[in-house]
């Protein structure tokens, strides 16, 4: 593999870094000799007589004197047919040809145990099935698939057709829908996370077909095989992560907070923007050109507490897709990814309780039917109590701060009948920063969606939302003598309609609207001073956000399908307020006052969207996409920690829509029965109007905020590796990323391409958990990235009697290499039917590696006119307990 | 405020993570040196100098004054040689400045010439000079100034603290953009420089505090000297050199102001 040479390359200078690299080529070591051990399972020599047994039997006499383990579906276990093989010394590989010659059924290996599975060459073909000429009748069969345990409905669940090379997965909502010939067929049906069933189906109408699902019983299980090898629908969506918060829950996290948004950081092309920091970049792309959707509704701050925790409680969240590159046409709005998370919808089976207690956070998730199989809600909350370690420091001034977060998520959904479903969902969070004497700062995010999946037929799927998004923020700052109240806020009511047509069994079409109206206030200050109160009230901002969109999915053969649409968003700027232009050295020419709902301008622009998938051999495809995006709400942001005060601003007449080209080209390989993964990408990234701050600008002017800012255009280009063993004992993954991306701003850099904050070449993330038994679970991280590119002296001068430092080049030097490993353990404490415990113990930065949050530079203390530079490292060493208990 | 909220933020986060500072090599490369010109003209006699010197590499060590330029400030037609009274330090000893008058400086350093242009802000009086205690920390005290900003024009201050006769490297500089008319009080708080200046005032200090109306270049300047990170205490993300108004490639500034000072002893 080509991540190990590059590791090689990298240069060994510091004697931690590479006792750290030998760390990551023994784990490397490891996952080849699983690779190798898997191999060798089926040359095992056996001693055997099986005489008339049924193939269940045969399995359970050689698992017996050979200690290999089977994996195989209840058809299997239910197959009377008697069967005979015998072998001294033989390998495994031809006692079981012999056994199974005469049955339908074939093996493969799977890690180190072995499939049995219905042999596709040899599969009895059912009437019907082997002809897909039109000329027949052909009917859809719809419905969803769902948890049998919880109700939960399960996306991305896949349903093959046993014998032919077909099939469909289910969309966000558990809905699917396929479109066969008449005739008799065996459907199996599958999702990450449950076991697998096959039915048999005779087809000939229109028909409606829930699947329940069980869960897969013990942890080694959950990430089993979904489907067999080159057995799953080919889809030509590509640049797509998906993770559920069940499969990620041993990965070891800052104090034991459990979070989908540092989860994602270890994905290759995603990249965490700091020192323990739940912000992330992608592909090149800034933190902001990041869509965050929680159930389909905008977050525009998802951090807490300096970003270092994100507003997401992984108690109430069901799963998060994120697409960093060919993003379906449904999507728009930001240049780098979509997050789409999607919460839980709540238990509608039994009452279900669960909760936490860590460190930093309690949590309690409360989910129950209100009519079983229709109707249920669920809640779940989480506050940090800090602040009630400080009440107890004998420092008054201490005493007096006030610092938590909570999260409260809420959701309900009733099932009206087979065709409706309504669902409504709510995020309240809330951060609160303040001290009796100084002041304080609270913010939080709002969001609300009203939900309505209704099913015209068996072809056609609808889903629309009524959206509500709110992030606000409020200050009060008693400076010395003078005081300062600020608010800002952005709301966005939204409406969205979203429609899947299943035309015929080789395209589908979606197609749908979108239509947002944004208020920004970008703050109102009353300062009070010694005797006079003034109000200075910032312009607010009115836009509405309209998109249509339209793409087929079309599945051109078995081996190749091609997605393409196009996706128009039209960004509307309504009064009132005024608009300026300026002159080249930022200051106001002219000044132009519109009325309220006068439209000041609209941007139209055209997102073509296309990919294409081919499966060239079996487990083996290569994809290519190409995309546009456009962004019309953009962060101004200039400090190096996140900030509550960070601000949004929408397109102006002088502030451009940002667009972004996205072109990728990418190869995946599936191998051992999909037990690993193999991907890697490619990208090449241009985007255009991208924002900067002219040199001196003042962040919180009164004036308006085009006068502090700069424009040019960007690009970004990289390669992602990715190696993934999904199931097994061990299980983890490898990500190596290689990546560059640049700005060039007139006025920044002497007009010259500059390295972007977030750019950093190298990015390597090992994942790997380990179920020792089922009582105990390990698991470890470790990251290593190139240091972000900054912005340091190359000079300095006196000035006013003191050092002032002489830049000579944005972003021109590094920060150190950043690296760190991760440990974790779960101990499984009581498990019954009804109650169920576990506790997670934690450690983080576990070798205490030195990482630089920020370095600084001043004078020296000691020398006169000497300049030294001062390294702040955040976190080391730091452990975690979490008690986790569910019933 | 921004200062103001990174500070809390960063009282509130040391005071829960265990953050550790160390001073370390960074290996930077060179560049190549600059004039620096930092000009001043007052309103009072015998205050106004031009410094000339030069920047040099971030490992060396004491800096080089420019010797035999010739500095030269017009106004209103009349032209005022600047004479060096010590190596890179050109005085004018009988030479006063006037509020409303525009000031042009020409520096020429072997050949090469160098411009800038300040206007003397009319005086604003400094009504008091006083006490007042830190918000969070009560044992902590700083100066505090007072004065009424005219209504109907832009104005910008810039206040030095000396303790002891000693000037502190804290750059206060203030706009009327939130207080046009007020009266306005500042606590001039230097905590965020206190580990290389001079530590906590003690009964019987002698604290000085010089007030000096400023025009906007100059308030940009020094604004962008703390904002953009130059003097090494930011949390820009993207450091920048300040925005000079010097024309012609050198470093620094040329500012015309008013100057006045007030003083107390600590009790």
């Amino acid at each position: 593999m080509k991540i190990y040479t590059f590791i090689g390359v990298l240069s060994m200078s510091d004697p931690l870094r590479r006792y750290t690299y030998t760390a990551f080529l023994c784990f490397a070591l490891v996952l080849i000799n699983q690779l190798s051990f898997a191999q060798s399972v089926l040359d095992k020599k056996i001693n055997i007589v099986i005489n008339d047994a049924t193939l269940k039997e045969s399995l359970g006499q050689i698992t017996r004197v050979s200690g290999i383990k089977f994996t195989f579906n209840e058809e299997v276990a239910n197959d009377k047919q008697k069967l005979s093989a015998r072998g001294v010394n033989k390998p495994l590989r031809i006692l079981l040809s012999e056994l199974l010659k005469s049955t339908r059924y074939s093996f493969t290996k799977l890690g180190s145990e072995v499939l049995i599975r219905i042999d596709q060459k040899n599969q009895k073909v059912y009437p019907g099935a082997a002809r897909t000429d039109m000329s027949t009748q052909s009917y859809a069969i719809s419905g969803s698939i769902k948890s049998a345990r919880t109700g939960e409905t399960i996306p991305g669940g896949t349903i093959m057709i046993a014998g032919l090379q077909q099939g469909t997965s289910t969309n966000d909502y558990g809905f699917y829908s396929l479109r066969l010939p008449q005739g008799n067929y065996s459907l199996i049906v599958s999702a990450i996370g449950f076991k697998e069933r096959q039915l048999q189906v005779s087809l000939s109408a229109d028909s409606t077909m829930n699947f329940a699902l069980d869960e897969s019983s013990y942890q080694l299980a959950e990430v089993k095989v979904t489907g067999d090898e080159g057995n799953q629908p080919l889809n030509a969506q590509m640049g797509l992560d998906k993770v559920s918060v069940r499969e990620t829950s041993n990965i070891p996290v800052l104090f034991g907070e459990r979070d989908i948004l540092k989860t994602i950081q270890l994905l290759p092309g995603v990249k965490a923007a700091g020192e323990g920091s739940s912000g992330f970049y992608v592909r090149g792309g800034a933190a902001d050109q990041n869509l965050i959707l929680l159930d389909e509704a905008p977050v525009y701050n998802a951090s807490h507490l300096m970003g270092f925790f994100s507003t997401f409680n992984s108690d109430a969240i069901k799963n998060a897709s994120i697409y960093k590159g060919g993003m379906p046409a449904q999507y728009g709005g930001r240049l780098s990814s979509v997050l789409d998370i999607k919460m839980n919808d709540g238990n509608n089976q039994q009452l279900g309780v669960s909760g936490g207690i860590g460190l930093i956070a309690s949590r309690l998730n409360v989910e129950a039917p209100i009519q079983k199989g229709r109707s249920s809600f669920l809640i779940s909350g989480r506050r940090t109590y800090v602040d009630q370690f400080l009440k107890l420091s004998s420092d008054t001034a201490v005493d007096g701060i006030k610092l938590y977060f909570y999260d409260l998520n809420v959701k309900a959904n009733y099932q009206i009948n087979n065709s409706n479903r309504l669902y409504i969902s709510g995020y309240f969070g809330q951060d609160v920063l303040s001290s009796d004497d100084l002041g304080g700062i609270n913010w939080g995010n709002a969001t609300g969606t009203l939900r309505w999946n209704h099913i015209f037929n068996n072809r056609v799927f609808s889903n629309t939302s009524l959206i509500l998004s709110n992030y606000d923020y409020k200050i009060n700052v008693n400076l010395g003598i003078n005081k300062f109240n600020i608010f800002s806020q952005i709301r966005d009511w939204n409406f969205k309609e979203d429609v899947q047509w299943n035309l015929n069994n080789r395209n589908t079409l979606s197609f749908g609207l979108n239509s947002i109206y944004h208020t920004i206030k970008p703050g109102e200050i009353s300062a009070q001073g010694v005797a006079t109160t003034v109000r200075e009230r910032l312009q607010n901002q009115y836009s509405v956000e309209n998109a249509v969109y339209i793409s087929n999915a079309w599945s051109i053969s078995n081996k190749l399908s091609a997605t393409y649409g196009l996706r128009v968003p039209a960004f509307t700027i309504l009064g009132k307020g005024n608009f300026y232009t300026l002159d080249l050295n930022g200051e106001v020419l002219t000044t132009k006052s519109y009325k309220s709902r006068e439209v000041v301008k609209t941007y139209i622009n055209f997102e073509p969207r296309l990919a294409l998938g081919w499966e060239f051999s079996p487990g083996n495809s290569v994809k290519a996409s190409y995309v546009r995006n456009t962004q019309n709400l953009h962060l101004i942001s200039n400090s190096t920690a996140e900030s509550p005060t960070d601000k949004w601003v929408g397109s102006t007449n002088l502030i451009k829509p940002e667009t972004a080209d996205q072109f990728s080209l990418g190869f995946y390989k599936k191998a051992a029965g999909n037990v690993y993964e193999f991907s890697t990408e490619a990208y090449y990234k241009t985007m255009s109007n991208q924002i900067d701050y002219r040199p001196g600008a003042d962040v919180f002017t009164n004036a308006p905020i085009e006068t502090q800012l700069l424009y040019g255009k960007g690009r970004a280009y990289g390669i992602e590796f990715l190696a993934k063993k999904k199931a097994g004992a061990l299980s983890g993954w490898l990500s190596y990323t290689l990546s560059k991306t640049e700005r060039q701003i007139n006025g920044i850099n002497n007009n010259n391409w500059y390295n972007a904050r977030q750019d950093r070449t190298h990015d390597v993330v090992i994942t790997a958990m380990y179920q020792v038994n089922p009582k105990w679970a390990l698991s470890a991280n470790w990251v290593f990235y190139t240091g972000d590119a900054v912005t340091f002296p190359s000079g300095k001068y006196r000035v006013d009697d003191q050092t002032i430092f002489y830049f000579t080049e944005r972003n021109g030097y590094r920060m150190p290499n950043y690296q760190r490993l991760d440990l974790g353990a779960t101990r499984q404490l009581k498990q019954t039917k009804t109650f169920s415990s576990e506790l997670i113990l934690g450690l983080y930065n576990a070798y205490g590696y030195n990482n630089a949050y920020r370095i600084t530079f001043r004078e020296s203390k000691t020398v006169p006119d000497k300049a030294e530079a001062l390294r702040t490292t955040l976190f080391k060493y730091v452990p975690s307990i979490t008690y986790n208990f569910k019933f | 405020m921004k200062q103001l909220i990174n500070y809390t933020y960063f009282l509130i986060a040391t005071a829960i993570l265990c953050s550790c500072e160390k001073v370390i090599d960074v290996n930077l490369s060179d560049s190549e040196s600059k004039y620096v010109i930092e000009g001043i003209v007052t309103n009072e006699a015998g205050s106004s100098r031009i410094l000339v010197t030069r920047s040099n590499n971030f490992a060396d060590g004491s800096y080089e004054n420019i010797r035999g330029a010739l500095v030269e400030v017009e106004s209103n037609g009349t032209v005022t040689t600047f004479t060096e009274a010590n190596p890179g330090v050109y005085r004018n000893t009988a030479f006063k400045g006037n509020s409303g008058n525009v000031y042009n400086l020409r520096v020429v350093i072997n050949g090469q010439t160098f411009t800038s242009k300040s206007t003397m802000p009319a005086r604003v009086t400094l009504d008091s000079l006083f006490l007042t205690v830190d918000n969070l920390d009560k044992t902590t005290r700083y100066a505090t100034v007072s004065y009424r900003d005219p209504r109907g024009r832009k104005n910008y201050y810039r206040f030095i603290q000396f303790k002891n006769g000693k000037k502190e490297k804290s750059i206060f500089t203030e706009s009327d953009e939130f207080s046009n008319g007020d009266q306005v009080e500042t606590q001039l708080d230097n905590s965020d420089r206190i580990d290389d200046s001079n530590p906590a005032l003690k009964k019987g200090d002698l604290l000085e505090v010089e007030m000096q109306c400023i025009d906007a270049a100059v308030y940009k300047y020094w604004f962008s000297v703390v904002d953009g990170g130059a003097n090494g205490n930011s949390e820009n993300a993207a450091p920048a050199n300040p925005v000079t108004n010097i024309i012609g490639g050198a470093l620094g500034y040329f500012s015309a102001h008013t100057m006045q000072k007030k003083s107390l002893i600590i009790p």
